[in-house]
Formats: structure tokens, C-alpha cells, sequence
């Protein structure tokens, strides 16, 4: 080791901290090469820098180590403290005796997996493949999607101390300024400890913080986020995420799935439907079944009472009891099936499914058409494309049983109307969250809803790229000087 | 305060949602029981006196909105602050605000009454006003544009509703219609006076009229919101004359719902109880859109904060339509708010646009008397 190498060392450790890990390598006397181990690609390191760079010449200047470089992404640098963050995020610094300042060499290989089958969102038709971990991965992706001048992808740097890199991807000529500049303010006025998942940032981002149901959804698919982005969204990305940031989206949104496209109209259209029937259902059967056994007797005619007394006949609960047990034990099945492995999973969903459902039967906790109806309503609540609104449909279904069960068919006509209230008072990006059902819009509701043919053909018809003015939003108070409303 | 009044922009709205707001407001709670009075004084020939008060209605939303035209940008509060001045014109709107409280008093009170008497004989009637309030002042924090989307959904379920209505005709007797004429003229015009109770609220256009973003659009909305309900109230008349014996349908309080009770599908029937609690959102909707009235004079008249004033305004209603007990308490309130009603929605509008008309032609020619004089 030279004197100048081991020079550069200390004052190296000295700003890491003595954090083990950096290596410095001498070459000849008067040049060092620093790096992290295990965060740098060694073969191009070997090859491309430390096999290239002179042992015996004199240089005088870095300009002239530079050509010795053969690597592209070479930044200069005048004090080593700038130099730490790129440092230990990955880049090999090289130094020049004499010299003022150095070179930062780009050798970053951060492990990550290669492109995998869509998980949480998967079709039949169209691409099948997913999202990675690695951003620049991801915006490959994309950008083999749309390969056009108008793709714009904007870097913003959330102020946190992991400090976690972001990326905002928008196409230039849909006009999706206004949310570009909202997500900026956002993130600017935002100050946070750490920032690991994109499902945090989504919430940072949230006009409301407290809303039941999601504002922007995640995607782990490169096509859905294609469509997005030709649709006039707001895409955001988070470094170390396979999950991507969709926004603004409309509640109506979350219901439709990219192979609605994919398939042909009338396909497209059937799906769309069954989606919102099945929504419908799984918000209101088992509240209805509550309310109807609970209060309201004479809402069922006697050929279908009969068969309903005779199967709670053996019951012993008040319904809403009943079905509060069904339905909590459908969560804890379905919270079981997540969190173990697949294919003890599914064993388990199996067991788990026909065992507690027919014993609970015959033990005489439930009847046999309460387990029909919670399944078809668990099952209506998976119809939804997007896994965050079916986890928020799920939700509300408990308040809405209590409801129907303490006041009958006016508890439930309460929290509907509490539910409503909500979904109109909603915004996302500023944008209202009802759209195109309110503020009605006859070409929205058309193509949204119908999916006729032309709507297959033009993106232009959504939410973002809608004339409609944004609305006021209910910013919490650090968002408070936004001016996003006018 | 300021005569002419543009509120921002992301408080505006399209004036062809007026039409929900118009049909919301007008048919509300009251389309449940309004056959029975008509029926007390026209006889069969009520549908005669719907279509009168009809056409009444007509003409008054006519003058109103010319009237509003006039001005450009302005509401009720405004307009009598320039006519009457400021002592006078302060005295009107605290009149026209506490008839609003009082409207969304009886409102709440009647729509807790049908519940009480269709599903719950036994719930407490409190408990249903908190919770209508509790709506009301989530909703109303929201601000007009929630109103109106809830007014939006509010006419979804008045369009569901009206279909039901298919059912009775099959028991229709079309000959009780006949003759037609029977009742003499003076009788038929008092059952349409009596109407002013079930189509007030479109006044209410005289303090929305500052909201609409194409304000020369808002004459074919509202007239068109007013047709609406006017053959929803037409409709629904003439069915419970057909299918109403005479006595029954003297003896019967809410009529239409009673009309429901026939419709029997072989998974469900009483659909009564279904449209009953549903109702809450057409309910829901009067309420909204009378608070919001009351709070927009306190923000117009003194700058007070309208949310706050709102949870005022609410605790009050509940207050006020808590005081009435019995259904005899309830039954003369209404016939009292119908004169009120007939007054200060149908008459006084009329009125003030004729003054208006006036104040304008005079100010008119004081200004090109001005003016030629300076030449």
C-alpha cells in the first residue's frame, strides 16, 4: 500500500465511521481505487477499472485518468464528504495524488431477481410478467411498452434517512402536470425517518389520510402500468419496490382489470358487471340476512321462510352473532392463507374450508344458509381486481353487519348512506373519487361502464385526462398551502 | 356583504345537476302521504289540482330565474339587502332561515314517524334524528358539491321506487277516475294549494343560483327537475285513485306506501320496509340542502363560519323535532309549514320578482335620466 492510498483510507473510514467494508486498492503509487464490498459487479471492476488503470505512467491530471476508464457513468467530485453517499451506495471512487477531487465510477450491482410471473394480479390472457425490485429494471420494462420521446421519468428524493430514491413517470402530452406537481409538494414538505415499502409512500401521498378505501392503487404489472400512463396518470416508483404507484384513481377504477381490455367487448363488458354485482353482494347479502332473520320476518315469503327457520332451527345465537362468527372465521382462514407458505396454504384453505364450515353446522353454531351466503360474499369480495380495495370491502362489511344487526334495514340504510357520504366527500390527487358516476360525466359513465368499442381503441377517456376542474381537497395540515384546489 | 357573490371556482357546479336537486328536494318525505289531503278536498279530481299546482310551480321557478338572471350572480340574501336595505333585508333573511329550520325540523320528524309506524313501532325517536343529523353534519362538511352528489343518488332511488309503482296498476279500476270535473272549481284550486306543501323546496334555487358554473343553462334544468317530480306526483296520484277505494283512501295516512305493500316477488315481499329505509337518502338530501340554507345565511349576512354553524343548526333541528310527540302534534305542524310552504315558496317569490322587475325599470331610467342630464 501506498502512503496516498492508506492517506485516503483514513480520511475514508473516518466518514463512514470505521464501518468495516471498504476496501482500498493502490495502484502504483499516486492512484487509489475505493469501493464497498458486495455492493460493486467485481468482473466489470477487474476488467473495466482496476485492469486498466496505469501502474507505472506518470498522469498528470484526472482528465486524463478518465480515458483510462471503460466505463460510461463517470462523475467528478471535488471534496471526498460529497462523495461518501455514492460511496456506500455502490460507486467506486478513484483518486488521483495531486489531483483535486476524484472520480466516481458507476460499478453498482445491487442484487435482485430477474422478472417473475405477476402474483397478486394475475390474468390469463396478455403479458405475464412482473415488476422486480430493481427500479431501473422496472423502468426498462416500461419503457419497452412505450418507447416514445414523451415518456418523462422525473427523480425526486424523499427527505428521510434512508434516504430512498423515487422516480415519477408521466407521459408529457396527456397534461398530467397538475398531479406531477402535487406529488412534488407533497414529498417536498414531507420529512421522514425511514421509507422502505411503496405501500407507506402511497400513504404519504393520500389526500386523506383517513378514508376507508384506497386512493391510488398498487400494480405490480408493467402493462397495467402502461395503460395508466397512456390513461394520464401518475406513476410512482420506489426504489426497492415491485410494487408501483398508480394515481389518481376513481373508484371505479379499482374494479377494472388490464384483460378487460384484453378480451373481447362483450367479455370485457360481462366481467365488468359480474365485478360490480358481486361488489353489491359481498357488501350487503349477509347484512341483509341479518337484518331480514333479526327485524324483519315478513320481508320473506313463507315458501322461503320455512326452509330458513328449519336450518336455524338448532341455532342458539342471534343472527348477527351468527354470521359474526362466519365471517371472522372466513377472515382467519383467509389471513392463515396468506401468511404461510403456498402450498401448506392451500392445504390449509381446504381443511380449513370444509371441516370448520360442516362442523360448525352440525355443532349447531350456524345454519346451513349463513355459510352459503359468507362464502359467496368472501367470494364476491375476491372478484376485486385490486387487492387493498377488496381488503377495504372486507372491512366495511363488519360495521354494516353491526348496524343491520342492532337496526335492521335502517342501520343498514344508515352506514350505506354514511359509505356514500364518504366516497363523495373522497379525493385523490384533488381529482374526486366518484368520478364518472359524480360528478356525472355521459361519455365517462359510457366507457367506463359499457366498454364500448371505441373505448377499446382510445385510452383518452379517463379520470386524469377528463376536462373537469380538481376539487378542494381536505389536505391535513402540512399540505395545508397546497394550491393544487384552483 | 356584497350584493353579487361569485363563489371559487371548485365550489361551482353544472347546472344540469339542479335537476336532481330540484326533484330531491320536491318530492322528499312528502310524496309518502300528500294523496290523502288532496284527496280530502278534490275528491277524484285531485290529479287535477297536481297538475294545476303543477303548472303554478311552473311559472313561479319562471319568474324566479328571471329574476336571478337579472342580477347575474347573486341569492335570496343578497337580493333583499339591495331591495329592502340592510335593516329590512336582515329581518327577511332571518325569516326565510328559521322557515328553513323548521322545514328541516318536520322533514326530520315526518320521515322518523313513517319509521316508527312501518318498521319500528318501539325505536326511540331520537336515536334516528341523532343519527340523521350525524349524517348531516358529515355531509355538510363536505360542502355543496357532496350535497348535490348525494342528491344524484338520492334521485336513483326515487327513479327505483318509481317503478315499483307498476304493480298496483294491475289492480287498477280506471273508472273511478271518471267523471272528470266533478269537484267544482274553487274545491280543486284548494287541493292545489294544499300541493304547496309536497313542491316546496325549489325556491331553493334562489340561494344555489351563485353555485352554477352555466348559469344561462339553469331555466331548462330546473324546469326540466320541477317536470319531473310534477309527473312523479302525477303518477303516483293518479295511481292510489285507482287503485284506492274512496274510503280506503280517506282512511289510509301514507298512501304510497301502503300502495307497496301489494308488490310480492317469490324471494321477497313488504317492499315497504326495503324502501322505507332507503328513503333516508331522499330524505337525507332535504336535510342536507335546508341546513346548508340556514348556514349560507350566517357565511352571507355576518361571515360566520358555516361548519360550525352547522353543528348548531343540527343540534337545534334535533331539538325542535324532538318536541313534537304524537302523530295529531306532528299532523297539524305540517298543515301549519303548508301555509308557511304556500307563502314564502309559491307567493312571496312571485312578489319579490315583481319588485325586482320594478326596482330594475326604475333604477333604469334614473340612470338614463343621470346620464342625459350629465350630457
Amino acid at each position: 500500500m501506498s502512503v496516498y492510498s492508506e492517506q485516503i483510507q483514513n480520511q475514508l473510514k473516518k466518514l463512514i465511521h470505521h464501518s468495516d467494508g471498504l476496501v482500498v486498492k493502490a495502484i502504483g503509487k499516486r492512484i487509489a481505487v475505493c469501493y464497498m464490498t458486495g455492493m460493486i459487479d467485481t468482473a466489470q471492476l477487474n476488467l473495466n477499472l482496476l485492469g486498466r488503470l496505469p501502474v507505472k505512467e506518470h498522469i498528470e491530471s484526472l482528465d486524463k485518468l478518465l480515458d483510462y476508464i471503460a466505463i460510461g457513468d463517470c462523475q467528478r467530485f471535488e471534496q471526498l464528504t460529497d462523495a461518501v453517499d455514492k460511496l456506500i451506495s455502490g460507486f467506486a471512487i478513484v483518486t488521483l495524488e495531486g489531483a483535486n477531487g476524484g472520480l466516481l465510477v458507476n460499478v453498482v450491482n445491487i442484487p435482485s431477481r430477474s422478472p417473475g410471473n405477476a402474483e397478486t394480479e394475475s390474468t390469463i390472457y396478455g403479458p405475464m410478467i412482473a415488476f422486480t425490485e430493481s427500479m431501473e429494471n422496472n423502468i426498462a420494462l416500461l419503457r419497452s411498452y412505450i418507447t416514445s420521446t414523451d415518456f418523462m421519468q422525473e427523480a425526486i428524493q424523499v427527505d428521510s434517512e434512508t434516504g430512498t430514491l423515487a422516480n415519477m413517470l408521466y407521459m408529457k402530452e396527456e397534461d398530467a402536470s397538475p398531479f406531477v406537481e402535487i406529488i412534488r409538494k407533497r414529498i417536498r414538505k414531507r420529512k421522514m425517518k425511514g421509507l422502505i415499502g411503496s405501500p407507506l409512500f402511497l400513504q404519504l401521498l393520500a389526500d386523506n389520510k383517513y378514508s376507508l378505501f384506497p386512493e391510488m392503487s398498487l400494480s405490480e404489472r408493467p402493462d397495467r402500468t402502461a395503460q395508466a400512463l397512456l390513461e394520464g396518470k401518475v406513476v410512482v416508483m420506489v426504489e426497492g419496490n415491485s410494487q408501483v404507484i398508480i394515481g389518481p384513481n376513481a373508484f371505479i377504477d379499482f374494479f377494472h382489470s388490464v384483460e378487460d381490455r384484453y378480451s373481447t367487448w362483450g367479455i370485457g363488458m360481462f366481467t365488468r358487471f359480474l365485478r360490480t354485482f358481486a361488489l353489491v353482494l359481498s357488501i350487503f347479502l349477509t347484512p341483509m340476512y341479518v337484518a331480514a332473520l333479526t327485524f324483519h320476518y315478513e320481508m320473506i315469503p313463507m315458501p322461503l321462510l320455512e326452509p330458513l327457520i328449519i336450518s336455524r332451527s338448532r341455532v342458539p345465537f342471534p343472527p348477527l352473532i351468527e354470521a359474526l362468527v362466519m365471517e371472522i372465521s372466513i377472515e382467519l382462514l383467509r389471513e392463515a392463507g396468506a401468511r404461510l407458505p403456498t402450498k401448506v396454504g392451500q392445504t390449509m384453505g381446504i381443511v380449513g374450508g370444509i371441516v370448520i364450515g360442516q362442523a360448525a353446522v352440525q355443532a349447531g353454531f350456524t345454519s346451513n344458509t349463513l355459510i352459503m351466503l359468507v362464502a359467496l360474499s368472501a367470494l364476491g369480495s375476491f372478484t376485486t381486481p385490486n387487492y387493498m380495495m377488496g381488503s377495504s370491502i372486507r372491512l366495511i362489511r363488519f360495521p354494516m353487519l353491526i348496524a343491520a344487526g342492532f337496526l335492521g334495514l335502517i342501520g343498514i340504510a344508515f352506514f350505506t348512506a354514511f359509505l356514500c357520504i364518504h366516497l363523495l366527500r373522497m379525493t385523490s390527487y384533488g381529482k374526486p373519487y366518484m368520478y364518472p358516476m359524480y360528478p356525472p360525466n355521459k361519455k365517462g359513465l359510457i366507457d367506463t361502464m359499457l366498454m364500448t368499442v371505441p373505448s377499446l381503441f382510445s385510452y383518452k377517456t379517463d379520470l386524469a385526462s377528463s376536462n373537469i376542474r380538481g376539487w378542494k381537497t381536505r389536505l391535513s395540515r402540512w399540505f395545508t398551502s397546497d394550491s393544487e384546489a384552483e | 356583504m356584497d350584493i353579487r357573490y361569485t363563489p371559487r371556482k371548485n365550489f361551482q357546479f353544472h347546472a344540469f345537476l339542479l335537476f336532481f336537486v330540484i326533484c330531491n328536494v320536491q318530492i322528499g318525505v312528502g310524496v309518502f302521504s300528500y294523496e290523502r289531503y288532496i284527496y280530502q278536498v278534490s275528491g277524484h279530481d285531485a290529479w287535477i289540482s297536481v297538475v294545476l299546482a303543477g303548472l303554478i310551480t311552473h311559472l313561479t321557478v319562471w319568474l324566479i330565474v328571471r329574476m336571478l338572471e337579472r342580477y347575474g350572480s347573486t341569492d335570496l340574501y343578497g337580493i333583499h339587502y339591495d331591495v329592502f336595505g340592510k335593516l329590512a333585508g336582515t329581518l327577511l333573511n332571518c325569516l326565510y332561515m328559521l322557515y328553513y329550520l323548521c322545514v328541516t325540523a318536520i322533514m326530520m320528524r315526518n320521515y322518523v314517524e313513517v319509521i316508527q309506524v312501518w318498521i319500528f313501532p318501539d325505536l326511540p325517536a331520537w336515536l334516528v334524528i341523532v343519527l340523521l343529523s350525524l349524517l348531516t353534519i358529515y355531509a355538510g362538511y363536505g360542502g355543496i358539491r357532496v350535497i348535490i352528489g348525494m342528491c344524484v343518488l338520492g334521485f336513483i332511488v326515487i327513479l327505483f321506487t318509481a317503478f315499483l309503482f307498476y304493480s298496483p296498476l294491475k289492480y287498477a279500476i280506471w273508472t273511478q277516475l271518471l267523471p272528470v270535473m266533478e269537484t267544482d272549481a274553487w274545491h280543486v284550486m284548494n287541493g292545489a294549494v294544499r300541493m304547496g306543501f309536497s313542491l316546496s323546496g325549489f325556491e331553493l334555487i334562489l340561494l344555489l343560483y351563485p353555485f352554477i358554473r352555466n348559469k344561462e343553462r339553469t331555466m331548462l334544468h330546473t324546469q326540466l327537475g320541477v317536470a319531473c317530480s310534477n309527473v312523479i306526483y302525477l303518477v303516483t296520484m293518479i295511481i292510489s285513485i285507482v287503485y284506492f277505494s274512496p274510503s280506503q283512501l280517506l282512511r289510509s295516512i301514507w298512501p304510497s306506501i301502503n300502495m307497496l305493500k301489494i308488490i310480492k316477488y317469490p324471494y321477497l315481499e313488504r317492499l315497504e320496509f326495503i324502501v322505507v329505509s332507503v328513503w333516508m337518502l331522499v330524505a337525507l338530501t332535504g336535510l342536507l340542502l335546508n341546513t346548508w340554507a340556514i348556514t349560507r345565511g350566517f357565511k352571507r349576512m355576518w361571515n360566520w363560519n358555516q361548519k360550525t354553524m352547522l353543528v348548531i343548526v343540527s343540534i337545534i333541528t334535533v331539538a325542535l323535532s324532538l318536541s313534537f310527540e304524537a302523530h295529531s302534534q306532528i299532523a297539524q305542524m305540517n298543515k301549519w309549514i303548508g301555509k308557511w310552504n304556500v307563502a314564502l315558496s309559491f307567493v312571496y317569490p312571485m312578489l319579490l320578482s315583481c319588485i325586482v322587475a320594478i326596482v330594475f325599470a326604475f333604477r333604469r331610467r334614473k340612470a338614463s335620466s343621470k346620464g342625459e342630464g350629465s350630457r
